[in-house]
């Protein structure tokens, strides 16, 4: 049990029943910080001293009083020695026996004297069971769907407010959300718009080739763009881009309780923060929609001219005589929701976040996958309803 | 206890410049810090304490100059030479710092599990022995959010203190802490100088923990933008050549401002 060289701490155990006597000697003054990782030098023998755990399994369990004799110590400058002795006495105390320590170093025992634990161990909670955390589970889902709802009657009271001009907001702000969500997000929109256009074009001409009607390109991307495609990318994108870009901001706000000091002045964290950002959502997504139809036209077009050869000219006019208006009217109506949806769930999730830096990610994620649930759920509504009602 | 402090100062500081866009914030800096000594930075805010301690260890380039830390250039150093000096000291942040998506043990086991090749039971008595030294035995399974500020400050101690640094740099230590705990975490400093011989060296606006610990201390004027004076506390205080440094160490200075105001 004895270490070999006279550079490495060095102890040994002996005695009988209920008494014994561990000696320290030695060098005890391994730095940890100069352990080198073992990956690095297979050959080298770490420093391995003892953890409490190892002693005490090498002493029988009816051990009442260890005694710990430190003459043949060199020297302990880390704490190796103190954790270990420290460690000792905790767990021999723990099993109603004691230690004691023979020492003539001052320090070492001014050491063990500061490490005492608490006298009030702070309550520590329960781990749940399976059951507890379904429960705990459905709960929540419930108080996030109720706050959710609250969220969605706080907007439209804010709203009101807002027209009576009574809601606390900068319009300094709501700039500058209009231009997160809307001007800034234009070059992301741009490529995702254009690809979307050229891919429904290819797919389209290929089936279109095999009838002939290759000139029905121009109406199936026209449809496809204006009524689902270009809502519903445009949306992806903002609930990717902006949406998680609001809910961590405002749960960064919320851990540097910067909402708590909006409070503390009276000022309602929903109008302030929350209002001016699915506002400008909410506004800018109709805008994008119509830019992103656009530009996805265009891609179709480009499609259209190279693969099949189709006059520019021969592709608008279809587009302004097959694509009805009432397309382009549902895809606005979707958009308008779609920005509603991302601005109430970002903000609501921001605010409701915790107060750690996980949080803050957690509340991005969150944002991101509600938004993009909720947006094709509504998108099946749309169609269901539109189904049902033949528009 | 056998080393003794040796001749070459732990921290050598040569003509350090630091500036952002051009302006300087403290500009040709030369001091040392000796061997198992309580080294105080001091000054009023503003005046480039942070930025100083941050080329100390290492977040942040100096402009010009040096700093030697057993003798060896931290800024000259290649990347990996930088952060094993780096890993030879601990640092304790103003609000600790603690990473907040861990217990308050895993926070202290990480440096141990990644640069130290002791057996999971090991760590878990360094982890152990580390909390309770600075009070902490029972909150070993918490998560930083759920402690106080003062607590999460200590946790920060046992964190800095995780790989047995010999030099451990804190950003005011005592500061939102209540005068118990205050004095509590200034003993322990002392006690940790003097039983495991490290060095310290902290930032800091107490008077009350700075004459209670500091062997020595640095005068930062931001005036000048340089340190002006550098000495024991108490002489400082009594004996400056600066009246801004004796005004700034007054005894009492608090009850004074008071009774200005009331005359």
């Amino acid at each position: 049990m004895k270490p070999q060289s006279d550079s490495q701490p060095l102890w040994s155990l002996q005695g009988e029943e209920a008494q014994w006597t561990l000696s320290i000697q030695g060098h005890w003054s391994a730095q940890l910080r100069n352990a080198p990782p073992e990956r690095d030098h297979p050959g080298a023998s770490p420093l391995r001293p003892p953890s409490a755990d190892a002693i005490l399994a090498a002493c029988p369990d009816s051990l009442q009083r260890l005694t710990v004799e430190t003459h043949g110590l060199q020297s302990w400058h880390s704490a190796m020695l103190p954790a270990l002795l420290y460690n000792l006495r905790e767990k021999l105390e723990a099993r109603q026996a004691e230690l004691v320590i023979h020492s003539e170093e001052p320090s070492l025992q001014a050491l063990m004297e500061l490490a005492r634990p608490d006298e009030h161990p702070p309550e520590t909670s329960r781990p749940l069971s399976l059951l507890e955390q379904l429960g705990q589970r459905a709960l929540d889902w419930e108080l996030a769907i109720s706050a959710g709802a609250l969220s969605l009657a706080e907007f439209i009271a804010g709203l009101g407010r807002l027209c009576v001009g009574r809601a606390r907001m900068r319009w300094r702000d709501l700039l500058d959300a209009m231009s997160e969500s809307g001007t800034q997000a234009l070059p992301i929109i741009t490529l995702v718009s254009l690809l979307v256009g050229s891919i429904l074009a290819f797919v389209g001409a290929l089936q279109l080739r095999d009838f002939g009607a290759e000139v029905y390109i121009a109406e199936m991307v026209g449809i496809a763009v204006a009524r689902e495609m270009a809502a519903m990318m445009t949306a992806i994108v903002m609930a990717g881009r902006t949406g998680a870009a609001f809910a961590a901001h405002l749960a960064t706000m919320q851990v540097n309780q910067e909402v708590d000091a909006l409070k503390t002045l009276g000022v309602s964290p929903f109008d302030f923060l929350s209002m001016p950002r699915m506002l400008a959502l909410t506004l800018m997504m109709p805008m994008l929609y119509i830019y992103a139809c656009v530009i996805s036209m265009g891609g179709g077009l480009l499609v259209a001219l190279m693969a099949l050869g189709l006059e520019p000219a021969v592709f608008v006019q279809r587009i302004l005589d097959g694509v009805a208006l009432q397309h382009f009217a549902i895809g606005l109506l979707k958009s308008l929701c779609f920005g509603a949806l991302i601005g109430l769930v970002s903000c609501h999730v921001g605010l409701a976040s915790g107060r750690s830096a996980a949080a803050v990610g957690q509340a991005a994620t969150r944002s991101v996958v509600i938004s993009i649930v909720g947006i094709i759920l509504i998108d099946s509504l749309f169609a269901i309803i539109s189904t049902y009602t033949g528009v | 206890m056998t080393d003794k402090p040796t001749e070459t100062p732990l921290i050598q500081v040569r003509d350090l410049t630091m500036a952002f866009d051009g302006v300087a914030v403290q500009q040709d800096l030369s001091f040392s810090v000796a061997r198992a000594s309580i080294f105080a930075i001091m000054g009023p805010s503003g005046c480039g304490k942070s930025t100083l301690m941050r080329a100390l260890v290492g977040l942040q380039p100096p402009t010009s100059g040096q700093v030697l830390l057993a003798g060896e250039d931290l800024w000259g150093a290649s990347e990996e030479q930088r952060s094993q000096l780096q890993r030879q000291s601990g640092v304790l942040f103003q609000d600790g710092a603690l990473w907040s998506s861990m217990t308050v043990a895993e926070n202290l086991a990480l440096p141990l599990q990644l640069f130290s090749t002791m057996s999971p039971s090991l760590i878990a008595d360094q982890v152990a022995f580390k909390l309770a030294l600075v009070g902490l035995a029972g909150a070993a399974d918490q998560y930083p959010a759920e402690l106080s500020g003062g607590m999460r400050k200590r946790a920060g101690l046992a964190r800095a203190l995780a790989l047995d640094p010999r030099l451990l740099f804190l950003d005011e230590p005592s500061a939102g802490l209540d005068p118990l705990s205050a004095r509590r975490l200034d003993e322990l400093i002392l006690q940790l100088r003097d039983a495991l011989g490290i060095t310290v060296v902290l930032v800091t606006h107490e008077l009350e923990s700075l004459f209670a610990i500091a062997d020595d201390c640095l005068y930062l004027d931001p005036e000048t933008r340089t340190a002006i004076d550098q000495g024991p506390p108490a002489a400082l205080r009594d004996g400056s050549r600066h009246p801004s440094v004796r005004e700034f160490l007054a005894p009492g200075a608090a009850r004074s401002s008071r009774e200005r105001i009331h005359e």
